[in-house]
């Protein structure tokens, strides 16, 4: 075994040699006096999971599937045995991404061969464009693996429809990948704080919004082009559609479904009830050659117990403004949370609401110095000075790990644990009920309602 | 992302890492060059997303937060930057050191961290004894390498998209380039970007012709002397500036930091031992060093 110490004992030190002595090369280097590879395990050494080893595929190795892989990658007892993907470019990135994990993957095109020749899986990642997630994970559960699939289920409610039915009738689980469900904050700002707490009182407004910069459509190294046979086999037109899939109707749900379905997952969360009535408006106003629309503002309407509820959402892809957040408003207090803390990671309090200090002592809020003091002290009333900004009272708890992982760890416990899933089949449906409607809203340019039914399987 | 072009010149930029990253392709459509600037950008925000110590969800933010005996597992990215800040950690006797709290605590513990490969994964270890995050003992940040790093990431991908002419910098503290320039009269041309920055040393060249190395400089002339010494923890006196090329970027931009803390004999030293690192170093108003000068083409 070659070190980086011997690469450079000579005086040479390329830059060849720095990309190739990653510790992918298994190099070991002796930085702590010990050798890296083959050290011994330390007590303590892993983290505290508990996950015996699982076998998983990946099946659609593009930018969403890559960002599961790495978080799989964090997770030990997760073994990455299969990588399918029709393009030969996310093929090579993924197995060779993997391998420098020390994970030898088998490379697939076709699913199908990947499922009849993989025979020793436990579960399958699917992270393919939305219009082949039913077909792939209803192959995948009939297979007898257990499944996470992205969201959005689909693109069409009745092939999301056949997900949930297929998942009862082989009795594997299949997680959707709405991935803030498993955030410990925001199970605790909503479970903990505004649900089990109530601090916010009645919540009667929502606004939420993801805005994001302007951006051109994804290219591709010239030497990765797919042929025209190989396109039409997988149903694509054009390199250029299967790049940007989520910008053409066949593939894909339109923005509403790309980063508003994450955010109005949440509002049913929060409110405990689906919505009744949406309206929407949206145009394809700044890009010629994309089909879907690519701003749209809508609201929501529920009939919770406690009486109507409405929730705003907006999203832009040509302004980044404000980035993406939640707010959820009732008449004691406020919460505005992110999956990017610096964008939403608080609770604010009405003057007339009940005091929080006690939240605080149980360690469930932080506090933040209130605007207004008195100052005893000092035997003034008011210290006058700049202009306070109101009081924010943060959420206790970081997130210290990608935003993907805590709902694939879920999944992988749900697994071998049996405990449940956070984003089960039945929840995902009843969140694609109410996203996609949004394109019928904007189709119709008028309020459009929903009957209780139309969320259930 | 912002683009300019001329009949001969691409020039995208790009916010991130707390600066301008820029890439100047020759030789390219508009529209192929275009797309490849997405794909390196993308890189390097996703890059971003790991090193930044302001975001808690980052792995180095992870690993700040860390307590003795703690690990967390992390992925090649930062694995493999830590790694090589640690070797030139110990290759200069801790001028370079990417845990900034290491001149605030006890030099007894010989390191902040502990790098480990496990069973299909990387990991970060904190051990014991050592002083936890809060407390001053773990502060890691990149700013020093990881932008070298992203460059060095970058230029893979401008491999695998056979892009073969191209500048690309971070901020234009640190920059790599490959192939010819645009309008370049010879084949084997390099990237002509100035050096030396506003010192008088009358050795000292003004125009360093880049191609296949990266060239990354440091100093005091713009933001004053805000190189920390790890050795005291005090402004860097070592040199007045100091640019150091390499054939990775990621071992220039830690190097050109570590010539500004060491000596000139130090540096010599270095650059005697390791005879791929090309090094001018500013003593004063006046005096200048250069270091393996065979290695670059540069002029006057």
């Amino acid at each position: 075994m070659k070190s980086r110490s011997d690469n450079m004992s000579g005086g040479k030190w390329s830059r060849r040699d720095f990309l190739r002595s990653s510790a992918s090369a298994g190099l070991g280097i002796a930085l702590t006096g010990r050798t890296l590879s083959g050290a011994a395990m330390l007590p303590g050494q892993e983290e505290d999971q508990n996950l015996p080893d699982l076998n998983v595929a990946v099946i659609g190795a593009g930018q969403q599937g890559r960002i599961l892989i790495e978080s799989c990658l964090r997770i030990p007892g997760i073994r990455m045995k299969a990588v399918c993907d029709i393009w030969a470019y996310s093929q090579r990135y993924a197995s060779r991404y993997l391998k420098k994990y020390g994970h030898e993957v088998n490379v697939y095109e076709d699913y199908r061969e990947l499922l009849s020749k993989e025979k020793d899986l436990d579960a399958a990642i699917v992270a393919t464009p939305d219009w082949m997630h039913a077909t792939q994970t209803n192959a995948c559960l009939e297979a007898g693996l257990h499944v996470y699939c992205e969201k959005e289920m689909s693109n069409s409610l009745s092939k999301a429809r056949s997900m949930v039915q297929t998942a009862r009738k082989t009795g594997k689980l299949l997680q959707i990948g709405h991935q803030r469900r498993s955030n410990p904050r925001y199970l605790h700002a909503i479970d903990r704080l505004v649900l089990d707490k109530k601090i916010l009182g009645r919540v009667s407004q929502i606004y939420a919004q993801w805005n994001r910069a302007k951006m051109d459509m994804y290219g591709w190294p010239k030497q990765y082009t797919m042929d025209q046979n190989k396109l039409a086999k997988y149903g694509y037109a054009s390199m250029t559609h299967f790049r940007n899939w989520r910008w053409f109707k066949k593939f894909a749900g339109g923005p509403i479904v790309d980063l508003g379905s994450h955010q109005i997952d949440i509002f049913s969360w929060v409110l405990g009830i689906t919505p009744s009535t949406v309206v929407a408006l949206g145009g394809k106003d700044y890009y010629k050659n994309r089909e879907w629309y690519d701003n749209v503002m809508v609201i929501y309407e529920f009939n919770t117990p406690e009486g109507k509820a409405r929730a705003m959402y907006q999203v832009q892809t040509t302004t980044k403004n404000g980035g993406f957040y939640e707010t959820f408003m009732g008449d004691m207090g406020a919460l505005q949370i992110s999956e990017v803390p610096q964008r939403g990671d608080w609770a604010m309090r009405e003057a007339h609401a009940p005091e929080w200090d006690s939240l605080v002592k149980e360690g469930l809020l932080k506090s933040e110095k209130p605007p207004l003091q008195k100052l005893d002290t000092q035997n003034i009333f008011l210290d006058v000075r700049v202009t306070a900004e109101a009081g924010r009272w943060p959420l206790p708890i970081d997130l210290a790990k990608p935003a993907h992982q805590p709902h694939l760890e879920n999944f992988f416990n749900a697994i071998v644990h049996g405990i449940p899933l956070n984003c089960p089949a039945e929840v995902g449906y009843e969140t694609a009920v109410a996203v996609l409607r949004v394109n019928d809203a904007v189709e119709a340019r008028r309020l459009l309602s929903f009957r209780p039914e139309q969320f259930e399987v | 992302m912002k683009k300019s072009s001329d009949q001969s010149r691409l020039r995208f930029s790009h916010q991130a890492m707390g600066t301008t990253f820029e890439l100047m392709m020759a030789g390219e459509k508009e529209d192929y060059a275009q797309q490849v600037s997405r794909a390196v950008f993308d890189q390097i925000d996703r890059l971003e997303t790991l090193f930044s110590r302001f975001n808690p969800c980052s792995e180095i933010g992870q690993i700040n937060k860390l307590f003795p005996g703690e690990s967390v597992r992390v992925g090649i990215e930062v694995f493999e930057c830590l790694q090589l800040a640690q070797y030139i950690r110990a290759q200069t006797k801790a001028a370079f050191d990417v845990n900034y709290a290491s001149g605030k605590v006890s030099r007894q513990t010989p390191t902040a961290f502990i790098l480990e490969q496990v069973r299909e994964g990387f990991l970060v270890r904190i051990p014991e004894g050592q002083k936890a995050g809060s407390l001053g003992g773990i502060e890691l940040d990149l700013g020093g390498i990881g932008k070298g790093y992203a460059l060095d990431k970058s230029i893979e991908i401008l491999v695998e998209w056979e892009v073969k002419r191209a500048l690309l910098h971070a901020g234009t503290s640190t920059a790599y380039a490959m192939g010819a320039p645009p309008e370049a009269k010879q084949v084997d041309e390099g990237w002509p970007v100035g050096i030396g920055g506003v010192w008088k040393c009358a050795q000292a060249p003004r125009k360093y012709n880049l191609r296949g190395r990266a060239l990354s400089g440091s100093g005091t002339e713009v933001k004053g002397e805000h190189v920390i010494n790890p050795r005291s923890f005090l402004p860097a006196k070592g040199h007045r500036a100091a640019w150091v090329s390499h054939p990775s970027a990621a071992v220039a931009d830690a190097l050109s930091t570590a010539f500004m803390v060491m000596k000139t004999k130090e540096v010599e030293e270095f650059c005697s031992r390791f005879s791929e690192v090309w090094s001018l170093v500013i003593l004063d108003e006046k005096r200048c060093k250069i270091f393996n000068p065979n290695l670059a083409q540069t002029e006057p």
